[in-house]
């Protein structure tokens, strides 16, 4: 039997996926069960490797595939370090920043635990002056006010490309999910460009 | 440093009234803030736990309302002071359990209460007696204000204000009220309304929170929902339910009454006799009983307001409260603290005469919740 990946070598790797009704079976010769993780059954993904086996697939995608693999293993906050199994088990985030790191799962989550996956409640005086120096604000009295504002492109283009984010993790593409991330901080982070939503109630 | 001698004395506590506190004996609102340049205190270390902590004990305790009030490092207290904080519910069981690195801060009246390095930076809460939702959340929003004139906070335009645990994310505001439902629980409909009240993306919890169980029938409501909706909004939904149950409530009662006036005049005397004459008692059926006793005082059964008493019998006979009375700082065994509280109730209830059916009988129909002049 030929080895379903390489398609050069004798298959003497074995296994067998039985999801509901759907039974899979893959064969793979030793060099390549090793290269997808076989042996190790925790680094192992049975979809990504049907997904690179599958008959019809472009050669460039085994590429893409298992990059999004080696960038799923490492999904963890650039600044504090905690890593996507960290959060699974203690449910906690490490630092403000994980919010961005993890912002793929978290849409999913979010969704299910709150009615709305967008802030709509008191923002701090230095969201609703983002070009103004941040440093301590002249008293106000009362709560936050809102400023009156039209649409802003570059709002719309992070809210766009926070739509695109979320469908690049649904369909676990990890690398295009950290481009489309980039994009989003630097959007963010573009000075002046911004202006405060209308959001805020009295 | 003995925390009980900083506190407001029992007898203070149990005088304290509200609106609608016949039935909802606590509101109070909770934000979560955090600073945002370093990691949540869970994820921290001892470093950057310190940090935020120096930082933030300082500022908190400068914030006007708070000023003059108490501020200490949880190092600083002992087992039995943390316990008695939380027996007042001015600090979480987790924050109990803090030491180096985390501190709270409670203003004079006991009105506010700041955890400094909980799960969350900052967890800032305001108490009220009775049903006094909005009240509650406008006296944290002003001290919220005013902190952030003084600090940047963590906040992202599309998630809000960011929290350890995204169940808290955006406005980071946990709006909740303790409520004494023994009508509903005798007339078993409490499971009922604790599922619809879920449906409603509300909580019902136990005494002390999460994971708690509902002793003495008491409940905590509270919102799940963080994100998505205002601060106004949540607080408004969650007195609509408030005060939904309240009319379950007393509906139960008047129905109980009215059909099985005896069975509730039972668990009433009852209650008052083994609180009289028990030798010892544990924690648990005190505050079982306790809840009896309240109820006979709500519908009339004792002569006079008997519910001072009961306030203060719910604090004192708490295992940290007890302890304090006899003023020793070692810890007691369950064992010999069960023979004291008993002692307590049975010396603190000579005051009280037998609960008497006929204040409210005879007269069939359904019998009204007041009690007579």
């Amino acid at each position: 039997m030929q080895c379903q990946v390489c398609k050069q070598d004798e298959a003497t790797v074995h296994l067998t996926q039985i999801v509901d009704d759907d039974v899979r079976s893959l064969d793979l010769c030793v060099g390549c069960a090793k290269q997808k993780g076989v042996s190790d059954p925790l680094g192992f993904s049975f979809a990504d490797v049907f997904k690179e086996a599958a008959p019809g697939v472009a050669a460039g995608d085994e590429e893409a595939g298992k990059a999004a693999r080696a960038t799923r293993a490492e999904v963890q906050c650039s600044r504090c370090g905690l890593g996507h199994a960290d959060f699974k088990k203690t449910g906690r985030l490490g630092c403000s920043d994980c919010y961005e790191a993890f912002a793929g799962v978290l849409d999913g989550m979010l969704k299910g635990m709150h009615k709305g996956i967008r802030h709509t409640g008191k923002m701090p005086m230095s969201a609703m002056h983002p070009t103004a120096p941040r440093v301590v604000p002249a008293a106000r009295s009362g709560g936050p006010k809102a400023e009156p504002t039209g649409t802003d492109a570059s709002e719309t283009d992070v809210e766009r490309l926070s739509g695109q984010l979320a469908e690049a993790v649904g369909r676990e593409d990890f690398e295009e999910a950290a481009r489309l991330r980039d994009r989003i901080r630097a959007a963010k982070a573009a000075p002046g460009t911004e202006r405060p939503r209308n959001e805020a109630k009295p | 440093m003995k925390i009980l001698d900083q506190l407001a004395p029992v007898s203070e506590v149990s005088h304290r009234t509200g609106p609608r506190d016949r039935i909802v004996l606590s509101s109070r609102v909770r934000l979560a803030r955090n600073l945002p340049h370093l990691p949540f205190p869970g994820h921290a270390k001892r470093g950057d736990r310190l940090k935020a902590f120096e930082q933030l004990m300082p500022i908190v305790h400068g914030l006007g309302p708070l000023s003059g009030g108490l501020a200490e490092p949880m190092e600083k207290l002992s087992a039995l002071d943390k316990q008695l904080l939380v027996e007042r519910h001015l600090i979480s069981r987790e924050h109990a359990a803090k030491g180096v690195g985390s501190g709270f801060v409670l203003n004079r009246e006991e009105s506010l209460c700041v955890m400094v390095n909980e799960e969350d930076h900052l967890r800032m809460q305001a108490l009220r007696t009775g049903l006094q939702l909005s009240e509650a959340w406008a006296a944290i929003d002003a001290i919220d204000t005013s902190l952030q004139e003084q600090v940047d906070l963590a906040y992202s335009r599309q998630y809000g204000f960011l929290t350890a645990c995204p169940t808290n994310l955006g406005t980071g505001i946990r709006v909740s009220a303790m409520l004494h439902l023994p009508g509903l629980v005798l007339a078993e409909q409490v499971s009922q309304i604790i599922q619809a009240v879920g449906k409603l993306g509300l909580a019902v919890r136990g005494l002390y929170g999460e994971g708690t169980e509902a002793l003495g029938n008491l409940f905590q409501v509270s919102n799940q929902m963080t994100l998505g909706e205002s601060e106004p909004e949540i607080v408004e939904k969650l007195n609509k339910v408030v005060l939904q149950i309240i009319e379950h409530e007393d509906n139960a009662r008047k129905s109980l009454l009215a059909k099985k006036p005896r069975w509730v005049f039972n668990h009433v005397g009852r209650a008052y006799g083994v609180l009289c004459n028990a030798h010892t008692i544990s924690s648990k059926e005190t505050l079982n009983l306790l809840s009896m006793i309240w109820l006979g005082t709500d519908v009339g059964l004792f002569a006079g307001d008997t519910r001072r008493l009961v306030n203060e019998l719910f604090l004192v006979t708490q295992p940290a409260h007890l302890q304090c009375l006899f003023g020793t700082q070692e810890k007691m065994g369950g064992d010999e603290r069960d023979i004291l509280r008993a002692d307590v109730l049975r010396e603190r209830l000579v005051s009280l005469a037998r609960p008497d059916h006929r204040r409210i009988e005879p007269g069939p129909g359904p019998a009204g919740s007041a009690p007579p002049a």
